[in-house]
């Protein structure tokens, strides 16, 4: 196996984005050790205990990559940044998207209609899943009956069942399955993740996220029988809409800083303004409530634009802001001379405090304008960092079990999510569903 | 075993709340931190400007085009608003809202807009009417704008709350320029505060002890979110109509803090507003710092 610093060395491949990437590396080293994380120079936050993946590990990652359509496209072009990665096939059961798949290996790759044929090469370590949701489930658990690691796009499934399903063959098989939750790797949130653990926001009692888009969600169709397999996210056969292309990655997140999984769950939604056919809601607006009566309001819009998405993390001492990176204290910074008198009392000093001057006003009287998190603007929304990260793991043959966990229950919530619309009822988190 | 220490500070009027309170416990802290967070919350919700549904809020919108009637609380707050007034010889003056705000914007406002503010308004245009406890405003362009006063009110009621919660020793300040010493320091006599330079800010020009007592600073200009000195024009001159505009800041010490704040700015805009006799019988001191061109900070003990 690979130790660490061979893995180390053999990222530090690019000297133009050496420093940049030097820092975000050197903080998440830091913030490993903190927390307790586990091998050093990982891209991983607290993952709880990594477990050895059955297989051998070898220096050159060869991996398949199933499904090249935008998504699939999108991982390939950072998987071809990362040096000792050969993408030696791919597959997709659309021409056009397979054509320009082989365009991006440089003609090299193997190309497969079935995935099931690419599963028998026994010359890859492991394979990228960027499929439509409704065949997540089968497809990871072949590949991973066919000893391949699996980095599977999210969310990690359609229905409670197939996600449940994914997990137990990691468990079955003991390979690498990792979702695309690509926030958990991103060095911005990593932070704002070990600031509230260290209390920085106290207890947080609220979550609310959104994501909003004034647009149809639609792409192009170059003939009519193509909609249901190009617009697979506007039908219920195939995708469970917004809650599982957009929710589960902010229901990611407030799970991970909950240290728990919603109980109960309670919305609307509708169709209210793409009146084109589709049939998943173009709006949600829900209620997930955990068990110690902390909620996460999660609303999704597809007429608005305005607000953008955002998680805002809402705690007895402060609020954070994720997706700009911002932190708000409930508390305005103490008047410097005030600070200096209690260090004085404690230490028997009676001594002037300096004050008696004009009134301190904030920069902003009325607004709270709040500090960076993470001082980094980053170019990266943590999708380059995660191919990393599931390069390093497959060359270290480790699994994640925590981020498993973390990406089933925010999935699973996801879909529970549309059945407690389509129901019109709080429903409570199936037994069945814990781990 | 010492004393507890306890500090606790929150946003409140447009500024921070800064508390230290000698001997209670955590939870004791928290509970009175709260109670003080919940007062002044109160003070706010009827006394801001700053908060549209506000009682003054309403008033400043209504009071123009119809008489209203207005809560106790309310009431007795502009009942004295008009005996400082007179008190001051109209130096203390709450209802040029609309005559600062002119001077707040971009650009300096035209001659015939000041003329026209200093002439419609003052207190004398707000009629105040005791049995049917109403208030009616004689021009459209009164708004009345408490600023320090409220802050004295506030300071005033929140020693009251300490006290009855058995705190008898803490220092509260407001903004940095509302200061109350309730009792003393556990290491010595009193609560002593120095004054600092306008823009040397390491200079203590003097130092004010405080024994139950309470301090307010006026000055132009604001401290600004580093500390340092940030020019405004946010002291108007009643009578002209224009910014206090010399870098300058007045101190009261006296027993009762409403009467420190009005006295702070009524000083600071007319250092000869009230009598040294009158000036005695209600502080104990009063000093005011000033500032030339080059930046020489002067001391003047105005009472001592």
């Amino acid at each position: 196996m690979l130790g660490y610093c061979r893995v180390y060395i053999s990222l530090n491949y690019k000297q133009d984005q050496m420093d940049n990437r030097q820092t975000r590396r050197e903080f998440l080293q830091r913030a490993a050790i903190a927390t307790g994380g586990l091998f050093l120079g990982s891209h991983f936050p607290d993952l709880g205990s990594l477990t050895a993946a059955r297989g051998a590990s070898s220096d050159t990652v060869r991996l398949g990559i199933i499904g090249v359509g935008s998504r699939g496209q999108y991982l390939f072009m950072h998987l071809n940044r990362i040096p000792g990665v050969e993408v030696v096939a791919i597959c997709d059961d659309y021409e056009p998207n397979l054509k320009k798949g082989y365009q991006m290996s440089g003609e090299k790759a193997e190309q497969f209609e079935d995935y099931r044929a690419l599963l028998e090469k026994k010359d890859i370590d492991g394979v990228v899943i960027a499929t439509p949701l409704y065949l997540h489930s089968q497809m990871a658990v072949d590949a991973l009956h066919a000893d391949k690691h699996v980095l599977c796009e999210k969310a990690i499934a359609k229905t409670p069942e197939e996600a449940l399903a994914m997990y137990k063959a990691q468990l079955e098989t003991g390979k690498i399955l990792l979702i695309g939750h690509q926030r958990m790797f991103n060095p911005r949130y990593l932070k704002a993740f070990e600031m509230i653990k260290n209390g920085q926001l106290g207890d947080v009692t609220q979550i609310k996220a959104y994501w909003h888009r004034n647009s149809d969600w639609r792409r192009a169709v170059p003939s009519p029988e193509l909609e249901r397999k190009i617009n697979w996210r506007l039908y219920w056969d195939y995708s469970e809409g917004l809650m599982t292309e957009l929710g589960s990655h902010q229901i990611q997140i407030a799970n991970y800083i909950k240290k728990d999984f919603p109980r109960r769950i309670a919305g609307t939604g509708s169709i209210n303004w793409w009146h084109d056919g589709r049939e998943v809601f173009d709006n949600v607006n829900l209620v997930y409530e955990y068990p110690d009566g902390s909620t996460l309001i999660y609303d999704s819009m597809t007429s608005n634009a305005h607000y953008g998405f955002e998680e805002q993390i809402l705690g007895s001492k402060g609020t954070m802001e994720l997706e700009i990176g911002r932190i708000y204290s409930e508390n305005p910074p103490p008047a410097p001379g005030i600070r200096q008198l209690v260090n004085n009392i404690e230490h028997k000093i009676f001594d002037p405090l300096p004050l008696g001057g004009k009134s301190w006003i904030p920069e902003t009287a009325s607004k709270n304008s709040g500090e960076y998190i993470y001082g980094e603007d980053l170019k990266d929304d943590g999708t380059f960092l995660q191919m990393e990260g599931y390069i390093q793991m497959v060359r270290e043959n480790r699994h994640s079990d925590m981020l498993l966990r973390e990406a089933y229950y925010a999935s699973v919530a996801s879909v529970l999510g549309n059945e407690a619309i389509k129901r019109g009822e709080m429903i409570t988190w199936p037994e069945e569903f814990i781990l | 075993m010492p004393d507890l220490v306890q500090y606790r500070n929150f946003f409140a009027m447009g500024t921070r709340l800064d508390l230290v309170m000698i001997g209670p416990d955590d939870k004791k802290a928290d509970r009175v931190i709260n109670m003080v967070k919940n007062l002044v919350e109160d003070i706010e919700n009827f006394l801001s400007i700053h908060r549209p549904g506000s009682e003054l809020s309403n008033l400043n919108s209504e009071a123009f085009k119809r008489e209203v009637v207005v809560s106790e609380d309310l009431f007795n707050l502009l009942k004295q608003c008009k005996y400082y007034y007179e008190f001051t010889g109209h130096w203390f003056d709450v209802s040029l809202a609309k005559l600062t705000r002119a001077w707040m914007g971009d650009t300096t406002p035209d001659r015939e807009v000041i003329d026209r503010l200093v002439s419609n308004t003052g207190y004398d245009k707000v009629e105040i009417d005791e049995g049917k406890m109403s208030v009616r405003y004689l021009t459209e362009d009164i708004g009345i704008d408490p600023g320090g006063f409220g802050k004295g009110v506030a300071v005033g009621r929140i020693r009251d709350l300490l006290l009855l919660e058995g705190i008898s020793n803490s220092l509260l300040s407001f903004g940095e320029s509302s200061v109350a010493g309730i009792g003393k320091h556990p290491h010595g006599p009193c609560w002593p505060v120095a004054v600092s330079g306008i823009f040397n800010k390491a200079l203590r020009l003097t130092t004010i002890e405080l024994t139950d007592s309470f301090m307010s600073t006026s000055g132009t200009g604001f401290k600004s979110g580093d500390g340092m000195f940030a020019p405004g024009n946010n002291i108007i001159d009643p009578f002209t109509g224009y910014p206090v505009d010399q870098p300058k800041t007045v101190t009261v010490v006296s027993d009762d803090p409403v009467v420190a704040e009005v006295l702070s700015t009524s000083l600071l805009i007319n250092r000869n507003c009230i009598d040294k006799k009158t000036l005695s019988e209600n502080c104990h001191r009063v000093v005011e710092v000033s500032c030339d061109g080059d930046r020489n900070e002067t001391i003047i003990e105005i009472l001592s």
